[in-house]
């Protein structure tokens, strides 16, 4: 047995890592052998005393004064968290929901213009102010172009609430606390709109409010599932 | 012998983490104050030099302030910082090992807080400048396996050697503070 041998055979005995039978001979060359057991005892005082130095040691001076500044010079969310989500989200809604709107509601007047007999430059906003309708109320057609967007935008609000609910964990309370408070202002935006329209069901002014809220929903809740799948799992450091 | 980082983790500390992830300062500036000593003890003991730690210790809450959005709670707060700063360590040893430079300033090792049992002595002093003058390898394998307790599987992991060239660092480690002790 080589010297390099010897010493790992020490370290082994001391660190409990030779196997059973191994160590019954070991120690019996330690009964025998006054200079091992000598090593032995200077190995174990050693991790003893390495096993006792303290964990913690205090700083000479605070560093947390020097820590703060940067700290404001380099923001905490490189990646996306939950917060720095909301706040995109929230600069992201206005742009998607927009343009969404101008999207499905110009079809949608797109098709009254069509059926109309007088044809009429489409102007839709976001707010749904204006219109080639603007003021004529919607015949049989129309309304039945309008229920099928309906039930096209139902059907896209259930699949994206679902979506919502399953990313709901990953985000930050605060952040669902806003979404949830957003479409609780949506939905009773939405009922008011109802209400509205069944004491006059052909306003078309109505009805673009109700497509363009429906818009804020859906660009919401799309924002919502499409950041959450940014939220990246914990890793490493 | 064993000391569990895990077990410094405070109880409060998630929600102090949670707070800090949405961005408020004043949460990790309590993370920082919690947890200060003993990042900074693993930075003085692994470097040997107190400016050095103190740099370094800096910039491992300032990662840690950065990459909080990737600790999700599934392990102790303190378990995670630690891993981070012992990067933030490694990476700068291995940076400066690059450069050639290697500087252990020993008598720095000297205003270590030392128990009353042992100031008089001064064995612990010694054991402490002893560990700052090992080499490099070495010395990280020793503070992680003795001083801290890591086993040689986590400390392979760590640091990226295999497992045996973990207990061949440990083993040399052990033999040149014998040797500077005597």
């Amino acid at each position: 047995m080589n010297e390099r041998e010897r010493e790992e055979r020490i370290n082994d005995y001391v660190d409990g890592l030779l196997p059973p039978a191994e160590r019954i001979v070991f120690e019996t060359e330690l009964e025998q052998d006054p200079a091992l057991r000598t090593e032995v005892e200077e190995l174990r005082s050693l991790i003893a005393r390495a096993s006792n130095l303290p964990k913690e040691i205090a700083p000479r001076r605070d560093l947390w004064v020097d820590i703060a500044p940067r700290l404001g010079a380099r923001p905490a969310e490189p990646k996306l968290t939950p917060w720095r989500a909301w706040g995109d989200l929230a600069k992201g809604l206005a742009a998607a929901a927009a343009a969404a709107l101008i999207f499905v509601a110009g079809m949608w007047y797109a098709g009254i213009d069509r059926s109309s007999s007088t044809p009429t430059a489409v102007t839709t906003t976001a707010s749904g102010a204006n219109g080639a309708v603007n003021g004529a109320p919607a015949n049989g057609i129309e309304l039945a172009a309008f229920k099928q967007v309906e039930s096209d935008y139902a059907e896209v609000r259930a699949a994206l609430h679902d979506m919502f609910d399953r990313v709901r964990p990953n985000l930050a309370p605060e952040t669902v606390r806003v979404i949830d408070d957003s479409l609780k202002t949506i939905d009773n935006a939405i009922r008011e709109i109802e209400s509205a329209l069944q004491k006059d069901p052909g306003d078309p002014h109505l009805l673009r409010s109700l497509v363009a809220v429906y818009d804020q929903e859906v660009g919401l809740l799309r924002n919502v599932t499409r950041i959450s799948e940014q939220i990246p799992t914990e890793e490493p450091a | 012998m064993c000391v569990n980082p895990e077990a410094a983790s405070q109880p409060d500390d998630s929600l102090l983490v949670h707070r800090a992830r949405d961005g408020d300062r004043k949460a990790f500036e309590q993370l920082y104050r919690l947890h200060i000593n003993r990042v900074y003890g693993l930075c003085l003991r692994m470097t040997g030099q107190h400016s050095q730690a103190e740099d370094l210790a800096q910039e491992a809450f300032i990662r840690a302030w950065e990459r909080l959005d990737t600790f999700r709670g599934e392990s102790a707060f303190f378990s995670w910082l630690y891993r981070l700063t012992f990067n933030v360590v490694l990476g700068d040893q291995r940076s400066r090992q690059r450069r050639g430079a290697r500087v252990v300033a020993v008598e720095d090792l000297e205003s270590l807080p030392q128990p009353a049992a042992e100031q008089r002595s001064g064995l612990r002093a010694d054991l402490e400048a002893a560990i700052a003058a090992l080499p490099p390898g070495a010395r990280e394998v020793f503070v992680l396996h003795d001083v801290e307790g890591y086993k040689h599987e986590e400390i392979a992991e760590m640091t990226g050697i295999a497992p045996g060239t973990s207990k061949a660092h440990l083993h040399r480690a052990r033999r040149l503070l014998r040797e500077q002790l005597q």
